[in-house]
């Protein structure tokens, strides 16, 4: 499913800079259309309209690209979680104003309500991206951390110096197996005569009852 | 306060993201040669793209005096739907994407010459300020946009008309 997650990441990713490419080459029209939304103070429109399609771009960029992905995919359905409540909030008091969602133009009428249900789509697919972000992370975190465990068990670390004679091997990775311990130079133990349980085991015969 | 969390490394990143964002709009707002103003108050400082002049604005007491001396001609900008629901009385519907010899064509009777108000439902309605744009392409020479629109008329008390089916 890696190629799957891979390919939401970077299809969300390039939608964001489709969106934010024309509201970069226009911004005065952006500018408009925020203006229209009656939902920014006005003091803020402008700045609004000149960092919100960078913002959408370089997100988008790095989605695309493969780096801070759990920061860009963070913005950007934080971004389309606020766009959505804009648009039902437009909705419910009944303004017709333009999308401005790929299009600076404010004229470009269609449903709001078309609108909102592409952007919960979208939304969805920004949840799944996130989670996968996060999800990647957490995932090479447990296998450095395994590794470190492996390659240096307790024994080797600090305060076990006496036991540095019963450390094993490095683990090593042969034919994309992952050979832990003795077995990596010696032959597999036939059986385990060799191993001698430090506490009874039950069904044992234990023949040294001192206490 | 330890500055660096593991846990918060997402957050680190969606400041570096908005930062960058930030100063990649301020620069590129500084190279444009049409560069817009950081902070203002009200829309009237976005300049109009097109690069064509506006028609004149009137507001809501000029309307209703050319409206009651029957000087102007009013032209309605929205759709027809919205137009049969309520418009001021005498005006002419003309929504837009008619062609130009359909607004020729209903506009005969009045000429190029005669004075033309413009408004569609409210200050946020672009329609209107299309619509005057375009009757200046076509050479009608004095048209005026009535900014307020409907919304404006209805609050200072104008009359409309509704088309009865």
């Amino acid at each position: 499913m890696n190629w799957l997650t891979a390919l939401l990441r970077i299809g969300f990713g390039l939608v964001f800079i489709a969106a934010g490419v024309g509201k970069i080459a226009h911004p005065a029209a952006f500018a408009q259309i925020i203006y229209n939304y009656q939902m920014v103070p006005d003091l803020l429109v402008n700045p609004m309209a000149m960092i919100l399609p960078w913002v959408e771009v370089v997100c988008g960029m790095a989605l695309v690209t493969n780096c801070l992905v759990r920061g860009a995919a963070f913005i950007l359905s934080v971004l389309l979680l606020i766009f959505l409540g804009a648009l039902w909030f437009n909705i419910s008091r009944g303004l017709d104003v333009g999308c401005g969602c790929f299009s600076v133009d404010p004229q470009a009428k269609g449903n709001l309500l078309h609108y909102a249900v592409r952007d919960t789509i979208l939304f969805a697919v920004g949840l799944v991206v996130l989670w996968r972000a996060f999800a990647d992370v957490a995932s090479r975190q447990a296998s450095a951390r395994l590794w470190h465990e492996l390659a240096t068990p307790r024994t080797l670390r600090k305060k076990a110096g006496d036991l540095r004679g019963d450390a094993p091997a490095r683990p090593v990775i042969e034919d994309g197996t992952l050979l832990v311990g003795p077995a990596t130079q010696a032959e597999a133990p036939s059986g385990n005569e060799g191993l001698v349980s430090p506490v009874p085991l039950p069904g044992e015969k234990q023949d040294n009852d001192q206490n | 306060m330890r500055l660096y969390t593991p846990r918060y490394v997402f957050l680190y990143q969606a400041i570096i993201l908005v930062l960058v964002s930030g100063v990649l709009g301020w620069a590129v707002n500084e190279l444009r040669p049409d560069r817009m103003t950081w902070l203002q108050t009200g829309i009237e400082a976005v300049p109009a793209d097109s690069g064509v002049d506006m028609a004149m604005d009137i507001d809501v007491a000029e309307a209703l005096r050319l409206h009651a001396a029957g000087e102007a001609v009013f032209l309605d900008s929205r759709h027809v739907e919205d137009f049969r629901v309520g418009h001021i009385p005498g005006a002419l519907s003309i929504p837009l994407g008619l062609f130009e010899d359909e607004i020729s064509a209903k506009l005969a009777p009045y000429g190029k010459e005669a004075k033309y108000v413009v408004y569609c439902s409210s200050i946020t309605c672009g329609m209107a300020q299309e619509l005057a744009l375009a009757l200046g392409f076509m050479e009608y020479s004095d048209v005026v946009v009535f900014a307020g629109g409907m919304a404006a008329w209805v609050e200072a008390g104008g009359e409309s008309e509704v088309v009865v089916q």
